[in-house]
């Protein structure tokens, strides 16, 4: 069989042709896209660090806040924390202010510092039939994205004048606070306990509002 | 002559009486009972057409990852989305507009949906649509990964 000279030309030219226009047409960059996709999902529960102020609370104090400072874990950030959310023992509200956000542990992780009224934690731990010792608080809380935090403190609850929380007002308390007469916080001497109306000073205030309590005895 | 003729007659008539009825037997055979209705099928050769996949109406920013982030494990069914526009880069043709996912070898607890495979575009337009993810409550903790692989034929 004879093969014309325009036959070989023409054969091979659409050949190779037509193999260039599949590679062309298959590698297109037009023929489909990707796009990659992500997606991380986390545990809903993280746990914080709560630090509830005063340490040791007096249930008849005249004041009218507890402080409560909330650290989150790394990754969180206490920015995203719903302040609306946030409840002790799931029965105490966080006032929504005055808030602040800083680093009053000096640790370096930023805090959030919010106000409870102390009357309610004060009746809230009277109610729990407590008048001396030791209280876990639990505050709870969302951030905006729905994650949810827990964080404990134990405090101190004393009644009026019982400032070794015994449970009783006698002499002891009376000397706790003599030793710790005319100091104030970072003095040596210092012994919050003793600090009856929480104004930072160990004074004459102090020792007569024990010495009113004198005799008591609360169980 | 009569008795011929008497016979000729039977003849016919039996000739009539069996004829007719083989004649209409045949002619029934050749009858078509059927109707022909014409029917007209295009058939479209796809060709892949030029397309694009943007975060924005102005197609200025085009999507190569979508990032839905950190979230965390939801308590209520959830639902994550992202708005996507896709635009017609072909040249005076419709497009219609394909897609599949790799998200069922990824995880089949998450759900998608998108717009509707073969969504036409007009020449020169976009069309916007969202993403959408459903997170059920149980899900598991882990990164998942997939690809949304887009084609367009026209």
């Amino acid at each position: 069989m004879k093969i014309s000279k325009a036959s070989a030309i023409l054969l091979p030219t659409i050949l190779a042709s037509s193999l260039l226009w599949a590679i062309t047409y298959q590698s297109s960059p037009n023929e489909a896209k990707q796009v990659f996709v992500g997606l991380k999902i986390r545990s809903g529960e993280i746990s914080a660090t709560v630090d509830f102020k005063p340490d040791v609370l007096n249930l008849r104090s005249k004041g009218r806040w507890i402080s409560v400072y909330v650290e989150l874990p790394e990754d969180f950030n206490v920015v995203d924390i719903d302040v609306s959310s946030m409840t002790v023992n799931d029965t105490i509200s966080a006032e929504l202010s005055p808030t602040e956000i800083g680093d009053y542990d000096n640790d370096t992780i930023p805090d959030l510092m919010v106000k409870l009224e102390r009357l309610l934690v004060s009746q809230f731990i009277l109610s729990k039939g407590i008048m001396y010792g030791n209280v876990t608080l639990t505050m709870t809380g969302e951030l905006y994205d729905g994650t949810i935090f827990e964080g404990i403190d134990i405090i101190r609850a004393r009644m009026p004048g019982d400032v070794n929380v015994d449970g009783r007002v006698d002499g002891k308390d009376i000397a706790m606070a003599t030793r710790a007469f005319a100091t104030y916080p970072e003095h040596p001497r210092w012994n919050c306990l003793t600090d009856e109306n929480e104004d930072n000073r160990i004074d004459g205030k102090d020792i007569a509002s024990i010495a009113r309590n004198i005799g008591k005895t609360y169980t | 002559m009569k008795v011929i003729n008497k016979k000729m007659a039977l003849f016919i008539s039996l000739l009539i009486a069996v004829a007719v009825p083989v004649f209409a037997y045949v002619y029934s055979l050749t009858l078509d009972y059927t109707k022909q209705i014409p029917v007209g099928v295009v058939v479209r050769y796809p060709i892949p057409a030029q397309f694009g996949v943007y975060w924005n109406y102005e197609c200025t920013m085009p999507v190569t990852f979508i990032d839905f982030g950190e979230i965390p494990q939801p308590r209520t069914w959830m639902s994550l989305y992202k708005t996507i526009y896709i635009r017609n880069e072909q040249p005076d043709k419709r497009i219609w507009i394909y897609w599949n996912s790799t998200l069922r070898d990824a995880t089949t607890q998450i759900s998608e949906s998108w717009i509707s495979n073969g969504t036409m575009i007009e020449p020169g337009s976009y069309y916007w649509s969202s993403y959408y993810l459903s997170i059920p409550t149980n899900v598991d903790l882990g990164t998942y990964n997939w690809t949304i692989t887009i084609w367009a034929e026209y």
